[in-house]
């Protein structure tokens, strides 16, 4: 097994872990709370929002203006 | 993520983990050589401290309704954009680059909320902070692997060696600009209702 099959291997089971845990929060709401609710709790201080979404704003600028 | 849970200390301190973690990106992005990403990082930051320690943003705007984010237009308005022009163009810099400036400003202007010792953190919590944080390492093993090959590996490509050959399609970017978009308002608005909650 490559290195680099063995990286994408692991950005891939994360991606699947967010997607099953983002279902999971919707079929068992009392065991996994909803990304948006742990947010909302997160995002209480202006600096962690702003650090969030500077991280979200930045992701845009990098795929869809820097390259 | 689970660097500004609120039962810990809010208060005036103008350097906390997060803006510890906007230094950290601001540095690595000089290192990998994007110093404009760098440049507006440590802006972000300056902007940041300046809020706290000056106060800016006053507890009586939480008795405001929460400024309005728009939501499915904006993402189907901008999809289109890019359908329109392609990525790497000027009116997607324009785009791209007003709604990350409407995004701070809307953020800067709202305060902290007071700390809440009895606020409870969802149960579970930690699953999606656990998920977060994996991606962060992984991405950085990735970066550290690409800088020491000298800024582009084939061994251990970062999310973005990954992602961006698949945005040569028009129709693939503009599916993946609304998703960015959508998360993003679905981000905002989760922030706006815990401040009015």
């Amino acid at each position: 097994m490559s290195a680099r099959l063995i990286t994408e291997l692991g950005f891939g089971l994360i991606s699947v872990a967010a997607i099953v845990l983002g279902i999971a929060s919707h079929l068992f709401p009392k065991r996994v709370p909803t990304l948006t609710s742990v947010l909302a709790v997160v995002m209480r201080r202006r600096t962690t929002r702003i650090a969030f979404v500077v991280a979200w704003w930045w992701v845009g600028w990098h795929f869809f203006v820097q390259n | 993520m689970a660097l500004g849970f609120p039962e810990r200390r809010v208060g005036r301190l103008p350097v906390d983990l997060p803006v510890l973690a906007l230094i950290i990106a601001a540095l690595a992005h000089w290192i990998r050589g994007a110093r404009a990403d760098a440049l507006i990082f440590l802006g972000v930051v300056l902007l940041l401290m300046l809020a706290e320690s000056w106060g800016y943003g006053d507890n009586d705007l939480l008795t405001e309704p929460a400024a309005r984010i728009p939501g499915i237009a904006l993402v189907v308005v901008v999809a289109l954009l890019v359908l329109t022009f392609g990525r790497n163009t000027v009116p997607m810099m324009l785009t791209v680059s007003l709604i990350g400036l409407l995004a701070l400003f809307i953020e800067l202007r709202e305060p902290s909320l007071p700390a809440k010792p009895d606020l409870p953190v969802p149960h579970g919590a930690w699953l999606w902070s656990a998920i977060g944080l994996s991606w962060c390492l992984w991405e950085l093993i990735s970066f550290i692997f690409e800088q020491a090959a000298g800024g582009l590996s084939l061994t251990h490509p970062t999310m973005s060696d990954l992602i961006d050959p698949l945005l040569s399609n028009r129709i693939v970017q503009a599916l993946a600009i609304a998703g960015w978009l959508a998360a993003g308002v679905a981000m905002l608005r989760a922030s706006a209702i815990a401040r009015r909650s």
